[in-house]
């Protein structure tokens, strides 16, 4: 009779020879994969020439300690990367990774530790940035004040110019310098340029229809923007000049070029300049500004030049 | 018990003669989900690269930064080559490569920027210094 104790004590044999019989496949298949790999000296990954030279970067770097002070979190990352490379290495060496991998992590290892040179050159520039800006600040001031105080002084030592605070006919070079200064802050951006007549500001380039004399939507805007500097320079008077195509008789246009030049007036008197800091003038076609050939020349032509200048000066005097 | 014999093979625990059935259905099976678990990583890891790429890929950094650039473009293209051909590992290499020489880039093209700025700073200061001593020494 067969006993349950008798067939557990035969599986239990055939289990364990079962696994000798594994036990001594596995050694011969490893002993067959090392002899195919053939001779191996220990440690001969580190020879890897991207290993190496990562080595000799990551010493380089390593000795630039403002780097790896300024950048501590990337630099952490590359020696992350960097243990890894080494760890591949190592793994080649034990036949467990390929020297493909070994590049790709060196290669990994080196742009991480570019990543974290980038990141400290950065953040030193970045400092020393920051660090000017308070500079300039002060340097600013100075210059300021330094010129400030040279413009008084000239003012002072000048005795045809008793009032200092007015800006009228009887401008020194030192006032007139500071006001063209400010009016160039506050003309910034507008058509406008300097001329030996003073500031010239320029309503042109399709603000006036052929034969109208009425503003353009962007012409108005305009006009708002050098009300505004005139508001702010009460000693300014502003002489304005209307100009027209050659279309038409030379009466015609003198009369429509007064029409413009006067509903500019108009406008500026309506945005609160007074009116006797206004005077206006018409040329007609007789000083075109681009070739009267073309519609462009033309287009460019009908036009109003507003010339900003001292209130002592002679208005409309070219 | 089943009616259909081929389940009843594979959910048998042993078949004829101790030969398990599903055992020749486990390798295949586990070989296929592991190439295509490697695919998808390489996949997933092509699409970082590109969306870092995509990122450094600015006018400053082309301008700043154009051999960087240039080479995580390359090795992006070769992933996407690598991929192609079912090479999920050196699709993998080469997406993360060029992950990390996109990032190169746009750090290298950032230092440069900001290195051109301390340098203006630098000469800001250098001109404001003259300002001052112009406006304070000329009359």
């Amino acid at each position: 009779m067969n006993t349950g104790s008798g067939s557990l004590s035969r599986v239990g044999r055939a289990g364990s020879s079962r696994l000798l019989a594994g036990a001594v496949l596995l050694g011969l298949a490893a002993s067959l994969l090392s002899a195919c790999a053939g001779p191996r000296q220990p440690g001969a990954a580190a020879q890897n020439p991207a290993l190496l030279a990562l080595n000799q970067r990551y010493a380089l770097a390593e000795a630039d300690l403002p780097a790896t002070r300024l950048a501590p979190e990337a630099w952490a990352r590359a020696q992350q990367a960097r243990q890894r490379a080494l760890d591949t290495a190592d793994r080649v060496d034990a036949g467990r990774a390929t020297p493909v991998e070994l590049n790709h992590a060196a290669y990994l290892a080196a742009q991480t530790l570019t990543l974290a040179r980038e990141a400290a050159a950065s953040a030193q520039a970045r400092a020393a940035i920051d660090a000017a800006r308070p500079e300039h600040e002060r340097l600013r001031k100075q210059a300021v004040q330094a010129r400030s105080e040279r413009l008084q002084a000239a003012l002072a030592s000048d005795p045809a110019h008793p009032n200092p605070g007015s800006n009228g006919p009887m401008d020194t070079p030192a006032q007139r310098d500071m006001r063209l200064a400010t009016l160039q802050l506050q003309l910034h951006g507008m058509a406008s340029q300097h001329t030996e007549r003073g500031w010239m500001l320029e309503l042109g380039e399709g603000w006036f229809a052929p034969g109208h004399s009425a503003l353009s939507p962007e012409g108005q805007q305009e006009l708002a923007r050098i009300a505004l500097v005139l508001n702010a320079n009460p000693a300014e008077r502003a002489t304005i000049e209307g100009h027209t195509d050659s279309h038409g008789s030379h009466g015609s246009n003198q009369a429509l070029a007064l029409r413009r030049a006067d509903a500019v007036r108009q406008g500026l008197v309506a945005l609160g300049v007074a009116a006797d800091r206004l005077g206006t003038r018409a040329l007609g076609d007789s000083q075109p500004a681009a070739s009267n050939d073309t519609a462009e020349g033309r287009r460019a032509n009908r036009r109003v030049e507003i010339y900003l200048s001292p209130a002592g000066d002679v208005p409309g005097a070219p | 018990m089943s009616r259909f014999p081929l389940l009843r093979s594979l959910s048998s625990r042993r078949g004829p003669r101790g030969w398990r059935p599903w055992l020749w259905l486990v390798w295949p099976v586990a070989f296929s989900l592991g190439a295509c678990s490697g695919l998808g990583a390489a996949q997933a890891q092509w699409s970082r690269a590109e969306a870092a790429l995509r990122q450094a890929d600015q006018p400053a950094v082309q301008a700043d930064a154009p051999i960087e650039l240039g080479l995580a473009r390359e090795k992006l293209q070769r992933a996407h080559q690598a991929l192609g051909v079912q090479d999920a590992a050196m699709a993998q290499r080469l997406a993360e490569q060029a992950e990390l020489d996109a990032q190169v880039a746009e750090a290298h093209a950032q230092r440069v920027r900001l290195r051109r700025e301390e340098k203006d700073a630098r000469a800001l200061t250098l001109s404001l210094q003259g300002a001052g001593r112009s406006a304070g020494d000329q009359p």
